[in-house]
C-alpha cells in the first residue's frame, strides 16, 4: 500500500440521497482507521438530529441520515465541525477476542504455498500468524465478516487467481495484509490457513456478531481433535479461560 | 383470518418487511422489500403499520387460500391477480372470505407484487426483522421462499373488515411501472474514476437488465465503462441502489439483499424514490440513467414522505376500532 501524504482534511462525498461518506486518505493503515473510528465515536456522542447510522470502513465513514429531517448541505456543515478535533488522541474502549484455530492440514490447504512464497517452514508461518493481535478494521461482506490486520508482510499474497466457489463457515484466511474469519459458507479468493469451531456470528443472537470495528482478535492454536469435538461446553470453558 | 395456506408457491414468494438496515454496521444485509413504496402502501391500505411483514411475489405469483374472513391489498407490479377466478383491482383493500382462492396470472407490468394482510404475517423476528434472507437461511418462513403446503400465520387487525374494505390509493398516486422514463441517480462518489466518454455514454445509452439479476443485484449489459486508473478501491460500504462498476465495465446495481461492502468504483446511487422503478424491471428490460441534483432528489423524497404520512393519518383517524 502506498502512503498518501495529501491533505489530512477529509472529503465529504454523496452516497445517494440518504448517506454521506467522510473520506480519509486512500490507504489501509491503523492510523487512518483509528481516525475513522474516532470521528464515528464523536459523531455518535453528539447525537445529530437526523443521523440514523454510522458505518466505518478502512478509510472512510458512511453517515446515514434521514433527508426529511436534515439536508445534504446542512449535514456536511455540521460534520465539518468534527474535523478540528485531534482524532488520534481519543482512546476508545475495545476488547480482544481470542479465537481457537486448527492450522494446516485439510484445514489450511494454502499454508504450503504461503510458506514457499515466504521461504519459511509451515511451522514458522503458523507461528507468525498466531504471534500477534489483529485490529478489526471493519465488519462487512454479508454476515459480520471481520476485516483484520496487519499480518506479517512476509505472508502477504494477492488474491487467488481462481477464487474457490465454496469456502466453509469458520475458515481462517489471509490476503495482502489482512486476515478474516468466514462467518457464512460462500465463495472466496483469499488464502485458507485454518479453521475455527467458534461461532463469531449467529443471526439468532443479540448482538449477532461477537466483534465490532475497533476490537482486536488473536488466534490461539488448538488440535484437530479439539476442533472436531468442539461443543457448547468447550466454548464456555474457552470463553472463561480466554474471553472474560 | 388466522392463516393462509400456500397451494402453489410461484417463482419466488418471500415474506418481507422493511428489512434490518440498522444491522448493516455488523455486515448484515439489509434485505426487505425490493420496492418499498408499493410495500408500504399495501400495508397502509389494510390498516397495518407500514413495516408489517407482507408477501413479495416475483414474476409468477402463488396460489393462496384463505381460511378465515379478512382484508388484503395487492400493490406493485401487475401480475394479474384473481380472486376465485375474477380479476381484482390492485391498490385497493379487498375483502376475502374463508375458502377464497387468490391466484396470479400473466405479468402485465413490473415484476414484483406485494400482498399485505390486515394484521400482518406473524413469524419470528431475526435481528429485528421478519424479512427472508435466503442466502443466510434466516428470516421469513424458515429462511426460504414459500413452498406448497406452507401455512402463514396471520396477526390480529385492529380494524373491522367493513372499515377497511374498499379503501384505495387514488389512481393519480399509483406509481406507473410501465414508464420508460430514465431512472434518476445521484452522481458519485467515484465519478472521476471514469473517462469522460464513458460517463457520457452511461448517461445517454440504454442498459439491459441481464438474466444474472436477482434480489441481491442487477447485472446490466450495455456500453462498457472505462476506468481512468483502476476499477478497484479499498473496500467500503455499499448500499441499496449503488451502481458499482467492476473491471468488466458493466455496471451492477445493488439491490435489497446486497452485501454491505464492496471493492469496486461506484459511478452513482439510484435515488430513493426511483429505486422502486428499478426493482420493478425484469431481465430483458431496459434502463436509462439520468443524473439529478441532490436538492431535487431530497425535495422529491420529502414530498413522497409527506404523501405517505397523510395516508398514515387516515389510518390513525379511523375511529371504528374493532372490539377485541
Amino acid at each position: 500500500m502506498t502512503t498518501n501524504t495529501a491533505s489530512r482534511t477529509p472529503l465529504y462525498l454523496p452516497m445517494g440521497d440518504q448517506a454521506i461518506i467522510i473520506q480519509f486518505e486512500h490507504v489501509i493503515s491503523l492510523e487512518t482507521n483509528k481516525r475513522v473510528q474516532t470521528i464515528a465515536y464523536l459523531i455518535e456522542s453528539s447525537q445529530i438530529v437526523g443521523v440514523t447510522q454510522l458505518i466505518p470502513a478502512f478509510n472512510n465513514l458512511t453517515v446515514c441520515y434521514d433527508p426529511v429531517v436534515i439536508g445534504f448541505d446542512e449535514l456536511v456543515e455540521t460534520l465539518k465541525k468534527f474535523e478540528g478535533d485531534d482524532l488520534e488522541q481519543i482512546q476508545i474502549n475495545s476488547k480482544t477476542l481470542h479465537i481457537p484455530v486448527v492450522f494446516g492440514g485439510d484445514y489450511g490447504p494454502d499454508l504450503e504455498e504461503i510458506a514457499d512464497h515466504a521461504k519459511l517452514s509451515i511451522e514458522e508461518v503458523v507461528s507468525l500468524i498466531q504471534s500477534k493481535r489483529y485490529f478489526v478494521y471493519m465488519i462487512g461482506f454479508i454476515a459480520g465478516y471481520p476485516y483484520c490486520g496487519d499480518i506479517d508482510p512476509r505472508l502477504s499474497l494477492p488474491r487467488r487467481a481462481n477464487p474457490r466457489g465454496k469456502v466453509e463457515k469458520g475458515t481462517i484466511q489471509i490476503v495482502n495484509n489482512l486476515t478474516g474469519i468466514f462467518t457464512m459458507t460462500a465463495p472466496s479468493g483469499w488464502h485458507i490457513v485454518g479453521w475455527t469451531p467458534m461461532e463469531i456470528f449467529n443471526p439468532k443472537s443479540d448482538p449477532p456478531s461477537l466483534l465490532q470495528a475497533g476490537d482486536y482478535i488473536q488466534y490461539i492454536p488448538i488440535s484437530e481433535e479439539e476442533a472436531q469435538r468442539w461443543n457448547q461446553d468447550s466454548q464456555r470453558e474457552w470463553d472463561q479461560k480466554w474471553n472474560m | 383470518m388466522e392463516y393462509v395456506s400456500v397451494l402453489k408457491p410461484g417463482l419466488l414468494t418471500t415474506i418481507q418487511d422493511l428489512g434490518r438496515p440498522m444491522y448493516r454496521t455488523l455486515g448484515v444485509s439489509a434485505s426487505g422489500a425490493m420496492d418499498p413504496l408499493s410495500f408500504r402502501l399495501a400495508n397502509i391500505l389494510v390498516g397495518n403499520e407500514e413495516g408489517e411483514a407482507a408477501l413479495e411475489v416475483t414474476l409468477i405469483g402463488p396460489y393462496l387460500q384463505f381460511h378465515n374472513d379478512g382484508v388484503i391489498a395487492i400493490t406493485g407490479g401487475n401480475l394479474s391477480p384473481k380472486l376465485n377466478g375474477q380479476a381484482v383491482t390492485m391498490w385497493k383493500a379487498l375483502r376475502v372470505k374463508q375458502g377464497d382462492e387468490l391466484r396470479f396470472g400473466n405479468c402485465v407490468d413490473g415484476c414484483r407484487a406485494y400482498i399485505a394482510f390486515a394484521g400482518g404475517i406473524d413469524t419470528p423476528e431475526i435481528m429485528g426483522s421478519q424479512s427472508t434472507f435466503i442466502r443466510g437461511n434466516y428470516g421469513g418462513k424458515d429462511g426460504r421462499a414459500l413452498k406448497a403446503g406452507d401455512r402463514l400465520p396471520l396477526g390480529i387487525s385492529f380494524y373491522g373488515v367493513d372499515d377497511l374494505t374498499g379503501r384505495r390509493i387514488r389512481p393519480a398516486d399509483v406509481p406507473d411501472f410501465t414508464t420508460d422514463r430514465p431512472v434518476q441517480f445521484i452522481v458519485g462518489p467515484h465519478e472521476q474514476e471514469f473517462t469522460d466518454e464513458s460517463f457520457a455514454s452511461f448517461l445517454n445509452k440504454p442498459y439491459t437488465v441481464s438474466n444474472e439479476s436477482d434480489r441481491m443485484g442487477y447485472r446490466l449489459q450495455g456500453p462498457i465503462l472505462e476506468h481512468v486508473n483502476s476499477p478497484d478501491i479499498i473496500s467500503d460500504f455499499i448500499t441499496v441502489g449503488t451502481i458499482q462498476v467492476p473491471g468488466s465495465g458493466q455496471p451492477i446495481i445493488h439491490m435489497a439483499d446486497c452485501g454491505t461492502s464492496g471493492g469496486y468504483t461506484k459511478i452513482g446511487v439510484i435515488t430513493t424514490i426511483d429505486l422502486p422503478y428499478v426493482a420493478q424491471r425484469k431481465p430483458g428490460d431496459n434502463l436509462t440513467f439520468q443524473p439529478v441534483a441532490m436538492k431535487v432528489a431530497q425535495l422529491q423524497l420529502r414530498k413522497q414522505e409527506r404523501f405517505i404520512a397523510e395516508l398514515r393519518l387516515v389510518n390513525k383517524s379511523m375511529t371504528k376500532l374493532r372490539v377485541i
